[in-house]
């Protein structure tokens, strides 16, 4: 195959992954982003590279800040996993390998992607390991190839295990043997060295697995085994490319891989891009982005497509969220599957996303206090101990609101040190200490206005009675309102309902909204009819 | 991309400014007729000679929590007995050497700090303060605390430290990555001495270790430390018959024992915008153990009392007397607020390991309709610091909590009057001789709990307490999301063995405690 044609391929390759992070999943890259929050200071960068493998680690969060643009972060990806094919190739043809094969490492880095946890470390780790390997092979010096594995450790982390391998060259086999030899003893005492001195608190499975390729690790302990795989397959590619020595049989081979991997990357999409995750996924970046139209109109095309995360509880947390912040809740919630009181604020699960909702729609509320701790535990629970800029953003608004000033300042001053946070903090900046400019910001002063004063004890099962509170402290919190009539339907309390229905008149609702008033009437049909209504939920009535 | 720009330019302006500093001298200084606003407030504290350097930062008047747009600060630190330091820079920092020469030099004496600063190219120069540098010494190694953030349900990273107090060195003793998924409480050492301790790990594999410095040959010894023998057990604290698994310990000073109590904990969160968390048990016992036969050793008095709840112990100075926080047992969570603790003894006999059959109420707080929590007793006999809130026994999150103290000769009592603030002050330590002590307070910003240091003379007068020292305190504490837990004083380096942790954690064949 020509040179520039490879280019060409390589470069479709590269648009190609574009287009699919861009537009088939950037929640996946913003869910990332949300995960992490890089600051520009020098602390943060002495906390990175004091791990083996820090420097990618460093180098993966500082183009992860990006994806709070999903197109720049399928940009990057899109560049990284190019770049990662091309040198692949590289470090083939020293040993005239295949072209095609050299695609296979990106591939699998593709489809590793899908899963949400796996940090862009590795995929960095690895182009490094590539560049750095494909450097030393043109220098070809055996002390240097010893110091670029030792400092490769701890630039990269354990996929620098390669690099023995990747770096013999010379035509003497013995050589060759004898250094791959030194190369692994010089790997080995590298890695033990490391650990004993530098990171003993570290277990071997986290040290030998990679401390900072994937999310879960630190806790876990174990990588996806694709992470394994990897590696190996650049071996392969590099060394195990090209078996056939004839052009006609090359070509077919190249052909069988190059249709075998297009293939297999659409068979595995589902594989190795879970829907149901994907789903959830995509409904906290809609959140987190107030796309609230959007949402409802996702949601009517799921429901109508039968998706099965139609009709669960953090689906359900989205949906009535959006609804009610377009005014849409008494009249439209029951035309999607509702699944009871749960799917409207979700008590604490621990993970790092499935409250993310509730902590909006608390937020939205005016519940401040109880958004702030989501928020908090949300963000501890990030298991790879990083924070995130999302919820230190939301944790400095609750303390802005609460007035707790010195709090607030902390996490803004934080904010300050990154790209894409440190507008929004110089503006927080100044409503530090300054109730008129607290004031005079609209939402804050709204939420100030309808958040309560009184403490009391927050009970997730007597919801219902907190958000009357919310309603009774500020009977123009119209949200509030909505979300309380909707736990009332959807417990089954017609006669709180019924005494609350006046409440919505005081709050200018003229006429009653139509879903309102339609379980009102058919309530009163089935109480006339002789039904026993004590217990029917709104749902049980109106989905009939 | 303005953001970019923006961000990088400020990183790399901050690392550029950082390298270059400056190193003016004050020229034609103008006089200011007021006292520099510095953080941390070290005006007019007491320190002992050889603390780490009272570093601090130059701090924006009128603005809160803003450093001051000075474009140099000049420091010059004046010995009352003799001898002169000077830091200049973009902040106080000083020689550690110079630092410590001075202080010992002026010992029982003061320092003056004159500051300076170069503002839109003028300099200014503030009052002088003062420093005041102990007659007592603090001659222990430092500080251990529990560091994580203030969070609620989940944590992420969370460790036990060791701090130097003589420089600037912390190192991690324990951290979580070390145990993945097991919560870890707070390491907790025999009167600040490094060869006892004991920690506990809560989880699926959660246990409690003991590691405590046995004679040569002695058959429990199954590892070294500082080149002695040690004995390091994970043991298996919960029985059929006991409530919980071990939580708050204290050391018995003969080493051969170590109380606990048992709790049942849970918490709740409150909704408005004061008060955040209330922690509080449903239940909760107090118990000995033998920690050379991990012999559970109970007492009817303060154990399966239904009627009560026991917790926090402390072991007398002596080890005679066995302290314990005792409140009327209620209905939680509906009646959390009612929980109000006595402090209470129960004589102990390290003998034959028994119990007296009596227990005496030393504070009735409850007729106070206040709460006693943390009793710490000192180790030369004279006090019991304690904690003193409205209710509850985790006033960590009472803004209202106080540190007290009880004078055992007198029974007097008294709050520590210059060591509290408005904010929660909470966990408190003694020091090796018991004439300095350790507490964390929020005063800070009412969510963070810092170190704070103090002296206490023979008849309870507290110097005003320092934040424990910084490099560059303003920059560390104001970036830091830790608060500080459950600090004591160590006497020496705590050298325990990470390297074996993890497998001795996970393997699951941990030694079971029994009840006598």
């Amino acid at each position: 195959m020509k040179q520039k044609l490879k280019y060409t391929f390589s470069l479709v390759f590269g648009i190609m992954v574009f287009q699919f992070w861009c537009l088939v999943h950037p929640y996946i890259l913003t869910y990332h982003e949300q995960n992490q929050l890089f600051l520009f200071t020098s602390d943060y960068w002495t906390q990175r590279f004091a791990v083996a493998g820090g420097f990618a680690d460093y180098l993966g969060e500082f183009l992860v800040q990006f994806f709070f643009y999903p197109a720049a972060g399928a940009a990057i990806v899109a560049v990284l996993l190019t770049s990662i094919q091309l040198l692949t190739w590289a470090l083939a043809r020293h040993y005239n390998s295949s072209y095609v094969l050299s695609f296979l490492p990106a591939l699998l880095l593709l489809a590793l992607m899908g899963d949400e946890n796996t940090l862009l470390s590795y995929p960095v780790s690895i182009l490094l390991v590539l560049l750095i390997s494909l450097i030393c092979t043109k220098i070809g010096k055996t002390i240097v190839n010893i110091v670029a594995i030792a400092a490769s450790y701890w630039l990269v982390g354990s996929v620098f295990a390669i690099m023995p391998l990747l770096l013999i060259n010379g035509k003497d086999k013995k050589a060759k043997g004898l250094n791959v030899l030194i190369y692994a003893i010089a790997a080995v005492a590298t890695v033990y060295a490391c650990r004993y001195f530098w990171i003993p608190q570290y277990p071997w499975p986290t040290v030998l697995n990679g401390i900072n390729y994937y999310r879960l690790t630190l806790m876990t302990l174990e990588v996806p085994n694709l992470m394994y795989v990897i590696p190996a397959t650049v071996l392969l590619a590099v060394f195990f490319g090209q078996p056939l020595k004839g052009q006609k049989q090359r070509l077919v081979l190249n052909c069988v891989m190059a249709i075998g991997m297009i293939v297999a990357a659409f068979i595995g999409h589902n594989k190795f891009y879970d829907p149901a995750t994907c789903a959830i996924l995509e409904q906290n970046h809609l959140v987190r982005g107030s796309k609230w139209q959007q949402i409802i109109e996702r949601a009517e095309q799921m429901k109508e497509a039968n998706n099965p995360a139609v009709g669960t509880h953090i689906f359900n947390n989205g949906l009535n969220l959006a609804l009610a912040m377009t005014n849409k809740l008494p009249d439209k919630m029951f035309e999607f599957p509702q699944t009871g009181v749960q799917g409207l604020l979700s008590p604490w699960v621990k993970d790092n996303t499935t409250c993310a909702t509730t902590m909006e729609a608390f937020y939205q509320l005016g519940f401040i206090n109880e958004s702030l701790r989501y928020a908090f535990d949300l963000q501890e629970s990030i298991l790879n101990c990083r924070k995130s800029g999302r919820f230190t953003r939301r944790m400095a608004e609750c303390n802005l609101l609460n007035g707790k000033y010195d709090v607030a300042s902390k996490y803004i001053d934080m904010l300050k040190h990154t790209l894409f946070y440190s507008d929004w903090a110089e503006k927080a900046d100044k409503c530090l200490y300054n109730e008129q400019m607290i004031a005079s910001n609209p939402k804050f002063s709204y939420l100030r206005s309808v958040r309560l004063d009184e403490d009391f004890f927050y009970n997730i099962n007597e919801m219902h009675k907190m958000l009357g509170k919310l309603v009774l402290h500020n009977r123009s919190n119209k949200l509030a309102y909505d979300y309380f009539m909707a736990e009332l339907l959807l417990m089954g309390d017609f006669r709180s309902y019924v005494a609350n229905l006046p409440e919505a008149k005081r709050m200018k609702q003229n006429p009653l909204p139509a879903g309102y008033e339609q379980y009102y009437q058919e309530m009163q049909k089935k109480a006339a009819e002789g039904v026993k209504t004590d217990v029917m939920t709104g749902a049980s009535v109106l989905q009939n | 991309m303005k953001g970019l720009i923006k961000g990088g330019f400020l990183y790399w302006a901050m690392m550029v400014a950082a390298l270059s500093g400056c190193s003016e001298r004050p020229v034609n200084a103008i006089m200011i007729d007021k006292l520099p606003v510095i953080y941390p407030d070290y005006t007019d504290v007491t320190i002992p000679a050889g603390i780490a350097p009272l570093n601090f930062n130059l701090m924006a008047e009128g603005q809160l929590r803003k450093e001051a747009d000075a474009e140099c600060v000049d420091v010059t630190v004046k010995g009352s007995k003799g001898g002169e330091i000077r830091a200049n820079g973009d902040y106080a920092k000083f020689d550690i050497e110079e630092w410590h020469e001075l202080t010992r030099q002026n010992i029982g004496g003061q320092l003056i700090v004159t500051v300076s600063a170069k503002v839109e190219g003028g300099w200014f120069q503030y009052k002088d303060f003062t420093i005041n540098v102990s007659e007592w010494p603090l001659d222990d190694y430092g500080l251990t605390y529990r560091k994580l953030a203030p969070g609620y349900e989940v944590y992420s990273h969370i460790g036990n430290f060791q701090r130097n107090i003589h420089n600037w060195e912390e190192e991690a003793i324990i951290e979580s990555q070390s145990v993945p998924g097991q919560c870890m409480c707070c390491h907790t050492a025999n009167r600040t001495n490094p060869k006892q301790f004991t920690f506990q790990l809560r989880g699926k594999h959660g246990s409690t270790l003991v590691q405590r410095e046995v004679e040569e040959g002695d058959p429990a010894a199954n590892g070294t430390a500082n080149g002695k023998p040690v004995a390091r057990e994970w043991l298996r604290t919960d029985t059929d018959s006991t409530l919980s698994k071990c939580v708050y310990p204290y050391w018995h000073p003969s080493g051969n024992y170590c109380a606990y109590s048992l709790n049942k904990i849970h918490q709740m969160f409150w909704t408005g915008k004061g008060r955040l968390i209330e922690v509080f048990d449903s239940a909760s016992d107090v118990i000995v153990m033998d920690v050379r036969t991990h012999e559970i050793i109970r007492s009817p008095l303060i154990d399966s009392t239904l009627d009560r709840f026991e917790t926090y112990p402390a072991f007398s100075e002596d080890g005679r007397w066995l302290y314990f926080c005792s409140s009327r047992a209620h209905k939680v969570p509906v009646h959390a607020d009612s929980l109000r603790y006595d402090l209470c003894r129960i004589a102990f006999d390290a003998e034959t390991g028994t119990y007296g059959d009596t227990v005496e109420t030393i504070i009735p707080a409850t007729e106070l309709e206040k709460s006693v929590t943390f009793p710490r007793p000192s180790y030369d006999g004279k006090w019991i610091m304690y904690c003193w809130s409205d209710f509850g026994n985790f006033p960590i999150d009472h803004k209202e909590a106080d540190l007290w103290l009880l004078n055992l000769e007198t029974g007097e009592r008294m709050p520590a009057a210059n060591a509290n603030s408005d904010c929660t002050e909470s966990y408190h330590n003694w020091s090796s001789d018991s004439r300095w002590f350790v507490f964390a307070s929020r005063r800070e910003d009412g969510l963070y709990s810092l170190l704070y240091l103090a002296s206490i003379d023979d008849e309870g007068n507290i110097s005003k307490p320092f934040l424990l020292p910084q490099e560059n305190p303003w920059h560390f504490y104001h970036s830091s999301i830790y608060s500080y837990n459950v600090p004591d004083f160590t006497c020496d380096k705590v050298e325990f063995d990470v390297n074996g942790a993890y497998d001795e954690v996970f393997c699951d064949e941990k030694q079971q405690a029994t009840v006598r």
